[in-house]
């Protein structure tokens, strides 16, 4: 059932993006907290990163069948893992999304897991074709889908929870479901989303996309002249407003690596984390910026391209569910930087310091690599035409 | 159609990106210049240097004003409510006392209650620092607080943050952490929990403990140790000050408390009644109760209103500042002042404060001894909120046998704070920093970001100059009167401007660029202080009523060496009499020292003519009984008879015959042609400090005598020749003598610096200034001033001087009851001329001879009696030889 493992078949057209973007990770982290509190941060995402390579190889080893097989166990423990963070997680800036692991002395985010296994979880339901034509098949996955969300949503990591919808549309669209049924889904999920807006938002994140949906109307060469304005830019629009100033600062070039002042100087809020893109556009310029984007979507096209490769609709789902989760997590964080979205914290996979984000990144782009790396096994599906 | 719809998802991520880069190159590229500008906004900063002002000094160095750097305490109240742990702890256990119906038990007038009111915040349960937990008498508060327990958590982190020395954000984290969890416990429990599981560096160094009662343990002795070094600065503070024997630290602090929560309440207030905030001022509030301030002269308008409708118009402001719910100090609405400290800034800030700023800095001590700025210096972070802005003072000598400069103060003249707006020549300091070819310089500086634009460069000058002015406004001093203002521009000097790099703590990283401080060049000035001292005393105590001042010059070089005046100030005079305006009541007439003057001329004259009628010619004097012309009312205060036809008779007597008729031998012209050959019709040739603040130089109090001047109006030729319409102040006249001795007009100086105007030789005949030199020497030993002789004589026989004069005693009331009573004249004559003199009292009921005359007698007197002084200035050995 299960093909083997050929070396030969590993495709390096993914490998290499997701490295450069590892290498540029570490070093904009070590960048971001070099003289600071956060010093170590570096060191240890160096961990993470050796950490992430022995699991995506342990995902690239490991036939990717018995992921299959595994594939709901996996979303189990994901959805006990999303319900015990809200129960026993530690509370880290108001949010609980964090699990102390006891003697590891680091957190686990179980969020970020359970992208990787809402992944496997759809694509095992969408592995049969014909699924995706009926009902069940909207509206299972879009429960699937919606529980971690909204345990996510509970945490509150709203930027997280939001990227587990495109995930649930692009692979229920590759699965084949019709128009329709995914119209239905967005509308469904822009319903559910107005209501949580009234009933389950907290003030801070419509604070948010309150200045977010503001700032368009803004002149910013004149708008500082507003005291109102400039109070909002301490306080809801502060981190946002940061990051514009490190990215258009930067300009085309760039100030140099580790010349940053938004960034050396302390102005840019999590800048190892949620704004880790804006210090790559202060000290690389607009072609820093544009090299990473590009690597990003390298990473996405080789995937896709992998996917379009694979016949066989597991590993397909798989590896379009990786693509589009990886893809749209990094375009969400460049978007939160450049303020085209509110502001919300989400990590860049494999830049962003963070075990979880980047471990379970490397699980998912392993997990591709063992759909491309063996011959197509024959699964309990009805196969593609 | 699968494979379809992966291109299409390619394809969207290929638009995404696509999307993304366009922004960004919008962000990046299109408008770079806005963003590299906020990012300098962001981390550059412009630093001002205060400059020392220039000394002023004396003729022999003695110095009458200089800078003395120092600090000044200020108070920023809101810094040291978020951040200090003694008033956290205060306003936190207040807020909860509050928060459960109780009365507000803590302040800051016992802040050794502080630690208490930590221990009763440790103490509180966590799980009521939830969000969700309600505090049912939170919304009786006044404002309520938007969230008793978020208020609570902010004060608890930050009290423990600052006495444990931790990131107060980390700090926080962890607390919230805390709250959130289900350890439960007090708050002290969470800290010790947060300590032990070291989620905050250091914090478990700093909060040593084996529980969490010898944690609260441990912050309260920390706070306890804050609240002492508090004691000790009220003590310093109270030793310090020598203004207010009253003053208390901690009832300063509470009161300020007690603003604050009226500063809360403005916040508390709808936008659209807070706008209304902005029209709350004592001017507006005037103008709505129909009085037009804008036509009054200066403040003193207030005091024409009624004293009960002025008493009426502060109240109703007070009512109108509390419907508003503004806070008002009380002492800047005592009405019964005559002048509200509404009105103290005026004229130069015609506004009175609104309300309160506790973002605005208050001083609470200006000038601290050295060894108090240094002990804050060192405890500064220990206790935020406190201040310590360095400042700079201006000191001032004093005049021997004063207690400071006596008149020389209105000659020295003072400085004052700076108003930036509409003075732009300092800015230019600014622009010389800001300019392109220094950031040009720097544009392979990788942390300049390369290339400087011209906005971004704009945009550096425009705070450059935004600095520099933000200096002048708070620190920069300008000089106000006499010679601080008249040589402000070499006495300021310039101060520097530094281009710095900071970081968001605002911490100095680097220094890109440095303007120079250029301190203020000292000033000399001609007048010696020792002489100055002795003609204060010359000038003996103030009468009330009268004025009465004295100069003296070196008739040579015009060097003004001394210049004493006793004022009358404005508010000091009698009811209806204006001291200021010209009136007939009142004027400057210098009555018959005008005589030598007009025998030059017409001595010069009849030189020129010949078939001018010569003194022979004169009619005798028959005084007041038989007048030189009657239908003009010319007569003589005395008889002299033939005595009208001798020359010097008539100078040394003052015969006002000799000088009707030559006077209508002149014509009127020549006459005050006469007097602008003297320079009494000149206002501008005085030296500097004169065009600034002459009232001050003067003795006189206003502008209106600040020129010399003729005035003929009401009074005929003849008149004039005798000082009638002649307004002119000491300094001239002293000059003017200065001219008759020496036969040149020296230019007046008052600083050495300014180098010597050449003196003007003056068209008279060495028989004819003989001729009156005589008439002039006459004059102290036999003649109207011969009450000074024994002055005269001992002058003669210990230097070998004479001394020559003229009194003048011109009426200047109607009823003649008044005399302004002049006394001038000089020491020696010719080239070795010493001292020209000119003294005065004005609106006295004696003569010149007597009155005047003395005061120079007293000055002269002195200077003989003091030997350096005498060896200086009356050496037997003429001028020229030494």
């Amino acid at each position: 059932m299960s093909g083997e493992l050929e070396a030969r078949r590993i495709d390096w057209w993914i490998v290499l993006p997701a490295v450069a973007i590892a290498l540029a990770g570490l070093a904009f982290v070590h960048s971001a907290t070099a003289g600071t509190d956060d010093e170590g941060l570096a060191r240890r995402q160096l961990v993470f990163l050796a950490a992430a390579i022995v699991g995506a190889t342990c995902a690239v080893v490991v036939p990717y069948a018995r992921f299959h097989r595994a594939a709901w166990g996996l979303y189990a423990v994901a959805l006990v893992a999303l319900v015990a963070v809200l129960l026993f997680g530690s509370v880290i800036n108001g949010a609980r999304r964090w699990i102390r692991i006891p003697g590891a002395g680091f957190l686990l985010q179980p969020s970020e897991f359970g992208k990787l296994a809402l992944v496997l979880a759809l694509a095992s339901w969408f592995r049969f074709r014909d699924r995706a034509k009926t009902m069940d098949g909207v509206v299972v996955p879009a429960l699937v889908t919606a529980i971690p969300a909204l345990l996510v949503f509970a945490e509150p990591d709203l930027g997280s929870s939001l990227v587990y919808v495109p995930i649930l549309v692009a692979m229920a669209y590759v699965a084949g479901v019709p128009g329709r049924s995914l119209a239905g889904l967005v509308v469904a999920g822009a319903l559910l989303l107005c209501v949580a807006w009234f009933t389950a938002f907290h003030d801070y994140q419509r604070g948010r996309v309150e200045v977010w949906a503001a700032h368009f109307g803004w002149d910013r060469t004149t708008v500082l002249a507003d005291p109102e304005v400039r109070e909002v830019l301490l306080d809801a629009g502060y981190q946002p407003w940061q990051s514009l100033i490190a990215i258009g600062g930067g300009g085309l070039t760039g100030f140099g690596y580790g010349q940053g002042p938004q960034n050396r100087f302390d102005f840019l809020p999590y800048r190892a984390g949620d704004y880790v893109f804006a210090v790559v556009g202060e000290e690389l310029g607009w072609f820093g910026a544009m090299a990473l984007l590009g690597a990003y979507l390298a990473l996405v096209l080789a995937l896709l391209a992998l996917a379009l490769r694979t016949r066989e609709r597991f590993g397909r789902l798989l590896v379009v569910g990786v693509a589009v989760w990886l893809g749209t997590q990094a375009f969400l964080h460049v978007a939160v930087c450049a303020w085209l979205v509110p502001s919300k914290g989400l990590p860049l996979p494999l830049v962003s310091q963070g075990g979880s984000v980047t471990l379970a990144a490397a699980l998912g782009i392993g997990l591709c690599l063992n759909v491309g790396a063996r011959r197509e096994p024959v699964l309990a599906a009805d196969g593609f035409r | 159609m699968s494979r379809a719809r992966i291109l299409r998802i390619a394809a969207a991520f290929v638009v995404a990106v696509v999307v993304l880069a366009g922004v960004l190159f919008d962000l990046a590229v299109l408008e770079h210049d806005v963003w590299f500008e906020r990012s300098l906004r962001n981390r550059w900063a412009f630093r001002d240097v205060p400059t020392r002002r220039g000394a002023i000094v004396d003729a022999a160095g003695a110095p009458l004003a200089w800078d003395v750097p120092g600090f000044d305490l200020e108070l920023r109240y809101a810094t040291f409510r978020r951040e200090h742990p003694v008033a956290l702890c205060v306003h936190g256990a207040n807020l909860l006392h509050e928060a459960r119906g109780d009365a507000a038990p803590f302040d800051l007038l016992e802040p050794e209650r502080a630690t208490s009111a930590l221990l009763e915040l440790l103490a509180i349960q966590v799980e009521t620092l939830r969000n969700a937990v309600a505090w049912p008498a939170a919304a009786a508060l006044d404002p309520p607080p938007d969230d008793v327990a978020r208020e609570l958590r902010f004060h608890i982190g930050a009290a423990i943050a600052a006495l444990a020395g931790v990131s107060r954000a980390k700090l926080a984290v962890a607390l919230w952490a805390e709250v959130a969890g289900d350890a439960g416990g007090t708050v002290a429990d969470a800290l010790f929990r947060i300590a032990q599981r070291g989620d905050v560096p250091n914090f478990g160094i700093a909060a040593p403990g084996e529980s969490a009662p010898d944690l609260a343990t441990s912050f309260g002795r920390i706070l306890d140790q804050r609240v002492v070094e508090l004691r000790a600065l009220d003590a310093r503070l109270a030793r310090a000050r020598t203004d207010r024997t009253d003053f208390g630290l901690f009832a300063f602090l509470d009161e300020r408390r007690l603003a604050c929560a009226d500063a809360k309440r403005l916040a508390s207030l709808p936008a659209a009644e807070a706008g209304t905030l902005a029209d709350l001022d004592f001017w507006s509030f005037l103008r709505e109760q129909g009085i037009d301030w804008r036509a009054w002269p200066d403040w003193r308008g207030w005091l024409a209103l009624d004293a009960s409708r002025r008493r009426e118009l502060v109240a109703g402001f007070a009512a109108e500042a509390d419907r508003r719910r503004v806070a008002i100090a009380d002492e800047w609405l005592d009405a019964g002042q005559e002048r509200p400290a509404l009105f103290a800034r005026l004229p130069d800030d015609w506004r009175a404060p609104r309300f309160w700023d506790e973002e605005r800095p208050r001083r609470v001590l200006a000038r601290l001894p050295h060894e108090l700025a240094s002990w804050l210096a060192l405890l500064a972070e220990r206790h935020p909120g406190f201040l310590l802005r360095a400042s700079v003072r201006r000191a001032h000598g004093r005049v021997p046998g004063h207690d400071d400069l006596a008149s020389l103060a209105t000659i020295v003249g003072s400085v004052g704070s700076y108003a930036p707006t509409g003075r732009t020549p300092e800015l230019d300091a600014a622009r010389v920093l800001a300019d392109e070819a220094d950031f040009a310089r720097r544009a392979d500086d990788a942390a300049f970001g390369g290339e400087v634009s011209p906005s971004v460069a704009d945009a550096l000058r425009a705070r450059a100059e935004a600095a520099l002015r933000a200096h002048y406004g708070q620190l920069g001093r300008v000089g106000r009167s006499g010679v601080e203002a008249a040589y402000d521009d070499a006495l300021a000097g310039r101060p520097g401007l530094r281009f710095v790099e900071r970081d968001k703590r605002a911490r100095e990283i680097a220094l890109f660029e440095n303007l120079d401080v250029a301190p203020g060049a000292d000033v000399t000035l001609t007048i010696d202080a020792r002489l100055q001292a002795l003609a204060e005393q010359a000038l003996g105590d103030l009468v009330p009523g009268r004025e009465k001042a004295i100069v003296v010059i070196d008739a040579q070089d015009g060097d003004v060496l001394a210049i004493a005046s006793r004022l009358w100030r404005d508010g000091d005079a009698e009811p209806g009499w204006s001291t200021g305006a010209w009136s007939p009541a009142f004027n400057p007439y210098v009555g018959s020292v005008a005589k030598p003057l007009i025998a030059l001329e017409y001595l010069a004259a009849l030189r020129a003519d010949p078939s001018l009628a010569g003194p022979g010619t004169f009619p005798d004097c028959g005084g007041k009984g038989s007048p030189y012309d009657r239908a003009r009312r010319l007569r003589c205060g005395e008889v002299h008879g033939a005595g009208s036809r001798d020359t010097v008779h008539a100078l040394a007597e003052s015969c006002n015959v000799w000088f009707f008729s030559a006077a209508d031998q002149l014509g009127a012209e020549r006459a005050r042609g006469c007097f602008a050959g003297f320079g009494w019709d000149r206002p501008r040739d005085a030296g500097a400090p004169l065009a600034h603040d002459a009232p001050a130089l003067t003795g006189l109090p206003r502008s209106a005598w600040q020129s010399p001047r003729v005035r003929p109006a009401g009074f005929v030729s003849p008149m004039q020749a005798i000082g009638y319409g002649v307004e002119v102040w000491p300094l001239f006249v002293a000059r003017a003598y200065a001219g008759v001795a020496t036969g040149k007009l020296p230019g007046l100086r008052f600083v050495r610096d300014d180098g010597a105007a050449p003196a003007m030789p003056l068209p008279f005949h060495e028989q004819d200034l003989a001729l009156v030199h005589e008439g002039l020497a006459q004059c102290v030993t036999q003649g109207t001033a011969r009450a000074i002789r024994a002055t005269a004589e001992r002058l003669r026989s210990s230097s070998g001087l004479v001394l020559h004069g003229k009194t003048g005693t011109a009426e200047v009331t109607a009823d003649g009851r008044l005399n302004n009573a002049w006394f001038a004249g000089f020491v020696g004559a010719g080239g070795d001329t010493r001292f020209a003199f000119a003294a005065v009292e004005y609106r006295t009921d004696d003569h010149g001879g007597t009155i005047a005359a003395p005061i120079a007698a007293r000055f002269l007197e002195a200077v003989l009696d003091d030997d350096a002084l005498r060896a200086q200035w009356l050496d037997p050995t003429p001028r020229g030889r030494r």
